[in-house]
């Protein structure tokens, strides 16, 4: 009996996405399989099979999509050149809208604040809770690395040229739009809109938690950087686990700027900015102790630490050198060394209680 | 059922298909119907791959196509032979030929060379 349910367009259109859906074929030859499809579907008809029994017998006889998508990809390589330039145009397209959006929203955001509050505390308060907002959402996009790119490979494998020419929209979109904004408007997002929130709130914490959103933007590029060749999910362990000399460098270089960057907090005595600076220091061991071997741990450690104790070292004996200021800058490099030891210490104290085994 | 090898089917099916076209121009659909007539059914091949076979003799230019209406309503996508592909299916049917011929006499030769071997194993 034939089922009524069955939807004979409907099952030969998904039968031959599912192999479109590989990548390897053009537009002309979705039409010629689907054309196959139903042809032979209305012989076996014709022969007194069901609509779907036909169906599944003719889908059978035209191949599956693996063994049809290999014998396309043979004949068809520009499916895959053109796929490349479509995440080229998609990369530069995604890349400068995040930008775009960043600094529109940010310049508005400050500029609305600005007339609305003044410098009073309340903006202050307002403006940094969104900095480190923001920074919740670069890291909240990172850890979704796997499912932003698996949406932006559908999209391609599907329809490229759709996909592209909508990643276009944002760009055109800024440039018949500015014109129309209000001038005021306009030139705050034309105009850096940082440096404006840094001039006009002159205030410390709302220096430092900019600090934050822009190392947060520079360590979520870091450690997509240095998944790409991990499978799976970014977690802290696929980042930090044997990790490779270049990726404590750059980690290394990312810490000591943040936090350098720390001693823009307000604080009467240097040694209170010196103990955050040593704090940030401690976290970044612990994270490096905890996901390595012990016996490991103390080279990484070097490593990564090296830049910033360098860095540190001239930076103090310029000072002293330039106006004798020594004192407030003998700090940072002790606060450096103890931070390294603190972390260390607590990331193999942990290690040991939570009974990882060392593989080396 | 023959199940062909694979090589073997992939360089048979391109002067197959020429053959089928030399008489006149045809659609994917057709030119499988017309396999299976020949072969009596008896020939396995997944129909889809059909498809990329003509796609390399078109880039190959030995043959050509175009899309034109059938009575059906639908488009199909007719190929046809060129001067080309005729020239290219006479130097494939004689190259066959030879192969067949070649084929044939070993065949049919006496078995000696297995039947040396034999002897060595024996003794």
């Amino acid at each position: 009996m034939e089922s009524t349910k069955f939807n004979l367009r409907e099952s030969v259109d998904n039968y031959i996405s599912l192999i479109q859906n590989q990548g390897a074929l053009t537009g002309s030859d979705v039409r010629e399989l689907t054309d196959h499809l139903l042809d032979a579907i209305e012989e076996l008809h014709k022969h007194g099979l069901s609509e779907e029994e036909a169906f599944v017998i003719a889908a059978k006889r035209l191949g599956n999509e693996e063994v049809l998508t290999q014998e396309y990809a043979k004949v068809n390589p520009s499916v895959n050149t053109n796929k490349v330039w479509a995440y080229l145009f998609l990369g530069y397209n995604l890349l400068y809208m995040f930008f775009a959006l960043i600094f529109a929203s940010f310049g508005g955001f400050y500029f609305l604040i600005f007339e609305n509050f003044g410098t009073s505390s309340v903006s202050v308060g307002l403006i940094a809770t969104m900095h480190l907002l923001f920074s919740c959402l670069i890291l909240f996009l990172v850890s979704k690395k796997t499912l932003i790119s698996s949406f932006i490979d559908r999209q391609v494998r599907i329809n490229p040229m759709r996909i592209v020419i909508i990643s276009f929209v944002p760009q055109i979109a800024l440039f018949v739009l500015t014109p129309l904004l209000p001038i005021t408007f306009r030139a705050i997002i034309s105009v850096d809109p940082f440096n404006y929130a840094l001039r006009e709130f002159r205030g410390s914490i709302v220096e430092f938690t900019f600090y934050i959103a822009v190392f947060s933007i520079l360590g979520g590029i870091l450690s997509l950087i240095f998944s790409i060749s991990n499978s799976g999910k970014i977690t802290l362990k696929s980042l930090f686990e044997k990790p490779s000399i270049l990726f404590l460098v750059s980690f290394g270089i990312l810490v000591e700027l943040f936090s350098t960057s720390s001693r823009t907090i307000p604080a009467l005595y240097v040694w209170q900015n010196a103990v955050v600076f040593g704090l940030i220091y401690a976290a970044a061991a612990y994270l490096i102790t905890i996901y390595n071997a012990s016996t490991n741990a103390p080279k990484y450690l070097v490593i990564f630490a090296l830049f910033g104790f360098v860095t540190e070292l001239l930076l103090g004996f310029n000072k002293i050198v330039e106006n004798g200021n020594y004192y407030n800058n003998m700090f940072f490099c002790p606060a450096l060394l103890s931070g390294l030891v603190l972390g260390w210490w607590i990331g193999t104290v942990h290690r040991k209680t939570k009974l990882i085994p060392d593989q080396t | 059922m023959k199940e062909l090898n694979k090589d073997l089917m992939a360089s048979s099916l391109a002067p197959i298909v020429l053959m089928i076209l030399r008489g006149r121009e045809s659609y994917g659909y057709e030119i499988i119907q017309e396999l299976r007539d020949k072969t009596k059914g008896q020939l396995s091949v997944a129909e889809g791959t059909l498809y990329p076979i003509l796609k390399k003799m078109e880039a190959k230019k030995w043959i050509e196509s175009n899309w034109k209406t059938a009575d059906t309503g639908r488009e199909r996508k007719y190929y046809m032979l060129t001067s080309e592909g005729k020239r290219e299916l006479e130097e494939q049917y004689s190259q066959w030929n030879f192969i067949n011929e070649l084929i044939d006499k070993l065949w049919n030769q006496p078995n000696s060379i297995s039947g040396s071997q034999l002897t060595i194993t024996s003794a």
